[in-house]
Order: structure tokens, then sequence, then C-alpha cells
């Protein structure tokens, strides 16, 4: 943990220090997930340029959406995976989205230093509740979801990504 | 918060549990192979995997999952019916609450004779294989196991009784870390099916 350590990132480990991330979610109602789902497309979220992103624009095809933040050792690991991933020729058919839980200062900064030019939004701690929503129960990053061109998740992965694991996604979903 | 390594595993191994239909010690290991570790100290328990196989099944099963676990009960209901004199008792996934179509029927049955359950299946001319299943201390059962086609499921149901001692009953009954139950008999499987 550096100087980076950001409002956000600070929140969420008092918050696991507590105990609380854990505890939060095994309240969840029993179709939570589904409907995390369904909101997800009902949600819209500010552009590091200061515009809106709004999620229901990106329906319709396969979405890629990683929750990550800058003070998150194996994100920053994945991220350029995902970069590469979003400049392929395979991603056209996609859509990719890193999720930043996290504050727009330090957002900007990673993404100048390390040149990435993936579609990065911003949540705020607000998406950890969303990742939560979806599946995430520790809380924890990166957490990725996969959605289908129908809006549904199909696949999840808590942990750094991988090339293999992200093939094998990409993969059933090319037509 | 960043992921730990075993939390990453509990969430690998959800997937395989239900989309594979493995069973937790093997999904575990097997996910734990995937991220090439073979630590046991990275293992996750079977409590923090049970609530991530939960999360796994909200997010990507909610519509089908509690169709496909009720006919599995109705299922296991009426072979604890049918070997009622062996004190039958649901036990696994089916018990729990979280099986889809393709996690296996485990049901105990708690015998004064262990060939006495053999011999009901012979007569009510049924097809089982039998296998073995290892406990610790060195003790070994017999499990018998039966393919059933079931029209809710769309396919075979695997049904597995593992055939126990009265007197391993008693243990049986404990609680887990958390009070809920580990199997339950047919009073408490019509109990919980009525529950709204």
């Amino acid at each position: 943990m550096k100087r980076r350590v950001v409002v956000a990132g600070g929140a969420a480990i008092v918050a696991a220090a507590a105990g609380v991330g854990v505890g939060v979610l095994r309240t969840r109602r029993p179709d939570a997930g589904q409907q995390a789902a369904l909101d997800v497309w009902a949600m819209s979220f500010d552009t590091l340029d200061g515009a809106k992103l709004v999620m229901a624009r990106l329906h319709g095809r396969p979405l890629l959406l990683n929750f990550w933040a800058t003070w998150c050792g194996p994100c920053a690991t994945e991220m350029p995976l995902l970069d590469t991933f979003a400049a392929s020729p395979e991603a056209a058919r996609w859509s990719v989205l890193a999720l930043a839980v996290d504050d727009a200062d330090a957002v900007r900064r990673f993404v100048r230093e390390r040149s990435l030019h993936l579609p990065v939004a911003l949540a705020g701690i607000t998406g950890l509740d969303l990742s939560r929503g979806l599946g995430n129960s520790a809380g924890a990053l990166p957490y990725t979801v996969v959605f289908n061109a129908a809006g549904q998740p199909r696949e999840r992965r808590l942990g750094a990504l991988d090339a293999s694991l992200l093939r094998r996604w990409i993969d059933p979903l090319r037509s | 918060m960043t992921v730990t390594l075993s939390a990453e595993i509990a969430v690998a191994a959800a997937r395989l549990i239900v989309e594979e239909g493995m069973e937790y010690g093997p999904a575990k290991r097997r996910a734990a192979r995937d991220f090439r570790t073979t630590r046991t100290a990275s293992l996750p328990s079977n409590d923090v995997v049970e609530d991530e196989v939960r999360a796994y099944l909200e997010l990507f099963h909610a519509d089908s999952q509690p169709v496909e676990l009720s006919a599995l009960r109705t299922l296991a209901a009426a072979w604890m019916e049918r070997l009622a004199a062996f004190r039958p008792y649901l036990a696994g996934a089916v018990w729990r609450g979280t099986a889809t179509r393709l996690n296996t029927i485990h049901i105990d049955l708690y015998c004064d004779d262990s060939k006495e359950a053999e011999l009901a299946l012979i007569d009510l001319r049924v097809d089982y294989e039998v296998s073995s299943i290892d406990w610790p201390a060195g003790r070994s059962f017999d499990v018998l196991n039966m393919f059933v086609p079931d029209r809710a499921l769309g396919g075979n149901a695997h049904l597995a009784f593992t055939v126990l001692d009265y007197d391993d009953l008693r243990g049986a009954l404990r609680h887990d870390a958390r009070g809920r139950s580990q199997r339950g008999d047919l009073a408490a499987l019509r109990a919980l099916q009525t529950r709204p």
C-alpha cells in the first residue's frame, strides 16, 4: 500500500478489517443476483473525461465487466491483458468496461501512467455493492463478470484473469 | 480488500460444483490446481465454498435451480419412503438446497444389518452398482448407486445410498459450525418441501 491509497480504498480496507465486507452479503435477497444483473443495464457511470456512460447503450453485445481499483495489486497485474483484449479484432463484437471502485484522480493518473486505452468508468465505492450483487460475496477485487448479448451474466472470476481463462470465455460467445 | 487465494479458489470451485456436478473436495483440489497451488492451507472451508455455490446459483441459475432442486427432493422422498425401514436420511447438496440436476442424491441408510438394504433393492428389482467410501479410522462403507430416469429432470438422476451402522446415526445428526443440519429424515424433507 503506497501513497496512492485513496478514499475508496481506505474505506474498503477498514470495512474488511472490521469484518463488515463479508457480513453484509449474507443478507441478500434470494433473487439478488438476477436483480443486480438487471440493474446494471439501467445504470450509468462517469467516464474519465467527465461524460456519462449509459450501460443500456452497451446492451446487445457480450460485455466483460471488470471491477478494479488502483490500490489493488492483482488488478494492476491483469490490466494489460484486458487492455490488449479490448484492442484486439475479436473484441470488436464485445463491450469491455473496467469499472473503477476508486477515486477519479487516482484512476486518471493510473490510466495515464500505464497508457491504457480500454474503456474505463468510475463507480466509486458503490461499485463494490454492485459487484456484490453480481456474486462477489467476498467483496474483494479484482472481480470480473461476463454477460452474454442478452445481458445475462454467464461467467465470473474473483482474482486476476489470465489469458487462458479469457480465451475460454471469449470462444463460446464468439458468434 | 484485495482478493485472497483461498477466496479465489472458493469461487472457482463453486463453478465446478454447479456446472460439472463435482463434489466439494475434488472441486476444491481441482480449482487449487488451476491456481497452481497444492498447499492445503489455501483451500477454503466447505462453508465458504457453499456460500460461493449459493452466490453462483443466484447469479446464473436463479430460474432453473429451484425447479431442479424440487424435482430431486421429490425423487429423494419417494426412495426414502420405499427404504423407510433402513432409517434413510437425505444429505449433501439436495438436503442443503444447493443441488442442480447434475448433483447426486445422497441418502444415508442407518441399518441394523448392512446386508438388508442391498437385499431390499434386489427385492425392488432395482439395477444398482456397489462402490465404497472410506472414512477416517480405517472404516469403509458400501455405497449402492442407482441411475433413475426422471421426467422432471429431463434425464437420469443419480442416487447414492451409503449403508451405515445404526450406531452412526447419533453423530450424523450433529449440526455444522453454523448450526445447520447436515442431513434430514423424510419428515424433515417434507417440511422443507411444503415451506413456501
